[in-house]
C-alpha cells in the first residue's frame, strides 16, 4: 500500500496557513479557504473533496501557482511556489485544466510533444530524452496506437487522456488535475482515476486532483482533502473521513444523509413509508435501492410474515431462473390485523417478475396491466 | 526535424509556382517582355536595350519584390493574429492597424492643400507623395498599437484586446469618414486610390525601408513559433507550461503590428491575403503546427500576393483591377470554404469537445 511508503518521503506540497481567494481590486480580497496546512507526499493520489463552489477549483489553482495566495504560501519541496520562474515551476508541476481547448489539426503526438516546452530550445524541437519522455507518456495512458490520429478525431475519453499525457510527458513530481473526470461517462471516469493511481505507485510523482466522484475517491485516493461548507479543510485516510462522520457532515443536506455500509447518500426521511424487505443476494440489494428512491425506508426482515402494522407492503425476493433477472418477487399489502384470514392473505400476496412491476403492485395493490404477474 | 520535412510537398511546388509568379511578373504588364528576355535584363543587364532594363529593373522588379515581402508578412501577422486569439476570422488588421493607417493618410491628404502647420508638413513630403502617405500611414498604425499595448498591460483577458481593437478600428474609421466628409473630391480620390491598395508605387528607395521593417517582422515570426505552439491550448496551459503569456503576447502583437504596419504603409490596406493565407496552409498541410505553417504561409503569401498584382494588371488590357478587388475574390471563397468546413467537420470543437 502506498500510504505506508510515502511517510518516508518528504512532502511534495506543502501548505502553510494558506488562504486561497480572489483580490477584487482596490484592495478589497475574497478569502475561500483560510489557514490551510496540508501536506501532499509522493507516491500519493490527493483527491479533493466538497460540495459545489466549495473552492476546490481556487484551491487547486494556488497549489498550481495559477493564482496567487492572499495569505500564506505553498511549498513545492521546501522552495515557496513563488520563487520558481515559469519554466522551473513547468519542469516540477504540471496541471490538467477544465479549460477548454481548440484542438484544430493538432495530434495526439503534437499535443503529448507540447509537455515537452519547458525542456526544449528557441524552436521548439524534440532532442532524443523528449522524444523517450513523450513515448512513455502515451504508453503511460495507453495512447502508443494513437500518435497520429487527430485530437478532434478522438473521444472524449481519449481526449482527456491525451491532455493528462501531456503533463505526464512534462515529468513533473506534482500531477494537478482539475477534474479530470467531469463529463466523462463511468467507463472512463473508472478508467481515468485507475490510471493515475497506476501512475502514482509506478513513479515517485504525487497527484492531486478534485472530483465529484466521492464513491471513487473514497476506493482509489490515499488520502482526501475535504472541503466543508464553511471553508474548512480536513486532510485523513477516505474510511477515516466516513467513520468519523466527516464526510457526512461536509455534504450534508436536509434531504440527503450519508450512509456508512454503501458509501453513498440516500434521501434522508421516507416520505412514503416503510417497505419490509426479505431476502439475500444482489437482487435484494437493487429492490432496496428501488424502494429508496422512490420514497420508501426499507426494513430488512428476517423472515416471511405479514407486514407490520405500520407498513406499506413486505416484499420477498427470491432466486427465480426463469426470469431475465434471475429473481422474482412475491408483494403483501395487508396489514397484521387482516392476516389472520389466510385466504385473504393469499388473495392479497402478488408474484412479480419484474421490479417494475414490484413498485407498482405497492402503489396500486394490482400488478398492474403488464403479463407475467398473477395472485399466488 | 521531422515536422519540417512534412512540409515539404507543399513548400516546394509552393515555392517553384513563386519563382515562376515572380518571372511573369516581371514579363506582363503594359508592354510584354518574353521571359527570356526577362531573364537576361536580369542577369546580364548590358545585354538588353535600355528600355527592357529600365522596365525589368526599375519598374516592375520594385513592384514584385514589394508583392513577395508584403504577401509574406500578411499572411504571417495573420497566423499569428489567429493563434492568438483563437479566432478564425482575426487577421493583420483585426487589432484596427490599417483603419490607424487610413486615418493617418486621410489627415495627410487633408491637409496637403489646406495650409497650416500640418498642411506644410504634408507638402513638406511632397503633397500627396508617397512619402507623406508613408510617413502618415506609420505613424496612424504606430498610434493604435500604442494605444493597443497600453491596454494589453492592463486586460488580463485576450478577448477584451481583441474586442477593443476592434473598436479602436471603428473609431479611426469614424473619424476617417468625418473627414472625407468635408475633404474635396479630389482629396478624397487620393485616400481611395490609397485604400485600393498597390505594389505599383513602391520604389528601390522605399523598398530601402521596407524590406528591413518586413525582414526584421519575419524573423521575429520564425522566433515566435515555439510560444505560437503553445497558445494553441490557450493562454492559462501555455502558461503551465512555462510560456510567459504577458511577454509573448506583447511580442506577438508587436511583431504583427510591425508586419502588417509597413505593409499598409508602403502598399495600403490590403485585404484578405493575412486572414485567408493562413487557413489555406493549414487546410493544405492538414497542421496547426507553425514550424510548419510559418514556412509555408511565408511562400504562399508571396505567391498570393504576386499572382493577385498580375491579375489585377489584366494582361492584355489597358485598365488595371484594385488590387484589394482582385485579393477580395481570390481570399473570399477560401474564407467561406473554411467556415462551411469547420462547421461540419469541426462543429464538435464550436460545442468543445476537448477540456
Amino acid at each position: 500500500m502506498s500510504v505506508g511508503t510515502s511517510y518516508r518521503l518528504d512532502p511534495a506540497v506543502v501548505t502553510e496557513e494558506l488562504t486561497v481567494g480572489y483580490r477584487l481590486g482596490h484592495g478589497r480580497r475574497r478569502a475561500v479557504l483560510e489557514g490551510l496546512n496540508l501536506e501532499l507526499h509522493p507516491r500519493e493520489l490527493v483527491c479533493v473533496l466538497g460540495p459545489n463552489g466549495c473552492g476546490k477549483s481556487s484551491l487547486l489553482r494556488t497549489v498550481a501557482g495559477l493564482l496567487p495566495a492572499l495569505g500564506g504560501r505553498v511549498l513545492l519541496g521546501s522552495t515557496p511556489i513563488d520563487a520558481f520562474d515559469r519554466n522551473e515551476l513547468a519542469r516540477r508541476l504540471a496541471v490538467v485544466l477544465t479549460d477548454r481547448i481548440d484542438p484544430g489539426f493538432l495530434t495526439v503526438l503534437e499535443l503529448v510533444s507540447l509537455g515537452r516546452f519547458p525542456y526544449t530550445a528557441w524552436n521548439g524541437r524534440l532532442e532524443e530524452p523528449d522524444r523517450r519522455a513523450v513515448a512513455e507518456a502515451l504508453a503511460a495512458l495507453g495512447l502508443s496506437e494513437f500518435g497520429e490520429r487527430r485530437i478532434a478525431e478522438l473521444s472524449d475519453g481519449e481526449q482527456q487522456k491525451a491532455m493528462i499525457a501531456r503533463a505526464v510527458a512534462q515529468r513533473p513530481r506534482v500531477l494537478v488535475l482539475d477534474e479530470p473526470t467531469a463529463y466523462l461517462d463511468l467507463p472512463s471516469r473508472v478508467e481515468i482515476l485507475q490510471l493515475l493511481r497506476e501512475r502514482v505507485t509506478e513513479t515517485a510523482e504525487a497527484v492531486l486532483l478534485s472530483t465529484h466522484e466521492l464513491e471513487l475517491a473514497l476506493r482509489l485516493a490515499d488520502r482526501l482533502w475535504l472541503i466543508d461548507e464553511h471553508g474548512g479543510v480536513e486532510c485523513g485516510l477516505p474510511e477515516e473521513l466516513v467513520l468519523n462522520g466527516a464526510i457526512g457532515r461536509a455534504f450534508a443536506r436536509d434531504e440527503l444523509q450519508f450512509d456508512l455500509e454503501t458509501a453513498s447518500f440516500r434521501p434522508t426521511r421516507p416520505a412514503r413509508g416503510t417497505v419490509a424487505l426479505v431476502g439475500d443476494g444482489i437482487a435484494t440489494l437493487w429492490t432496496a435501492r428501488a424502494l429508496e428512491r422512490v420514497g420508501f425506508a426499507v426494513r430488512v426482515a428476517s423472515s416471511l410474515g405479514p407486514p407490520h402494522t405500520a407498513e406499506a407492503a413486505l416484499v420477498e425476493v427470491y432466486d427465480d431462473p426463469t426470469t431475465p433477472s434471475g429473481a422474482a418477487w412475491r408483494v403483501r399489502r395487508t396489514p397484521a390485523e387482516a392476516g389472520a384470514d389466510t385466504r385473504r392473505v393469499a388473495a392479497d400476496t402478488h408474484r412479480c417478475a419484474t421490479l417494475d412491476q414490484v413498485l407498482r403492485t405497492i402503489e396500486t395493490g394490482r400488478t398492474g396491466p403488464a403479463d407475467g404477474s398473477h395472485a399466488v | 526535424m521531422a515536422h519540417a520535412l512534412k512540409a515539404v510537398p507543399f513548400i516546394l511546388p509552393a515555392g517553384i509556382a513563386l519563382v515562376a509568379a515572380m518571372l511573369a511578373s516581371l514579363g506582363f504588364g503594359s508592354v510584354p517582355i518574353p521571359i527570356p528576355e526577362v531573364l537576361r535584363a536580369l542577369l546580364d543587364p548590358s545585354a538588353v536595350e535600355p528600355g527592357v532594363r529600365v522596365i525589368v529593373r526599375v519598374i516592375r522588379m520594385p513592384r514584385m519584390i514589394a508583392a513577395v515581402s508584403a504577401g509574406a508578412a500578411l499572411a504571417l501577422s495573420g497566423l499569428q493574429m489567429q493563434t492568438l486569439f483563437r479566432n478564425p476570422l482575426a487577421g493583420p488588421f483585426t487589432l484596427g492597424i490599417s483603419s490607424g493607417a487610413g486615418l493617418g493618410v486621410a489627415v495627410v491628404v487633408l491637409a496637403a492643400g489646406t495650409g497650416g502647420v500640418l498642411g506644410t508638413l504634408a507638402e513638406g513630403f511632397g503633397g500627396y507623395g508617397p512619402y507623406a502617405l508613408v510617413v502618415a500611414a506609420t505613424a496612424g498604425a504606430a498610434a493604435v498599437l500604442l494605444a493597443i499595448l497600453a491596454v494589453a498591460r492592463r486586460m488580463a483577458e485576450i478577448t477584451t484586446i481583441l474586442i477593443l481593437g476592434i473598436l479602436f478600428g471603428y473609431a479611426a474609421n469614424a473619424i476617417t469618414t468625418a473627414l472625407l466628409q468635408i475633404a474635396e473630391p479630389q482629396q478624397i480620390q487620393s485616400y481611395i486610390t490609397w485604400s485600393f491598395g498597390s505594389f505599383a508605387g513602391v520604389t528601390w528607395t522605399q523598398l530601402g525601408a521596407f524590406l528591413p521593417l518586413a525582414a526584421v517582422g519575419i524573423l521575429l515570426s520564425v522566433r515566435l513559433m515555439k510560444p505560437l505552439n503553445a497558445l494553441l491550448l490557450g493562454e492559462r496551459y501555455a502558461e503551465t507550461l512555462g510560456m510567459s503569456v504577458r511577454r509573448n503576447r506583447y511580442a506577438i502583437i508587436v511583431t504583427t503590428a510591425l508586419l502588417a504596419g509597413a505593409t499598409t504603409a508602403f502598399c495600403g490596406p490590403i485585404a484578405f491575403i493575412g486572414i485567408a493565407v493562413p487557413h489555406l496552409c493549414r487546410f493544405a498541410l492538414r497542421s496547426s503546427d507553425h514550424r510548419v505553417l510559418i514556412p509555408a504561409c511565408a511562400v504562399t503569401g508571396a505567391l498570393v500576393a504576386v499572382l493577385s498584382d498580375l491579375i489585377s494588371r489584366l494582361p492584355g488590357h489597358d485598365v488595371t483591377l484594385p488590387l484589394n478587388a482582385v485579393t477580395a475574390m481570390l481570399g473570399a471563397p477560401v474564407v467561406v470554404l473554411v467556415i462551411v468546413r469547420r462547421g461540419r467537420v469541426h462543429g464538435r470543437f464550436s460545442s468543445g469537445a476537448v477540456r
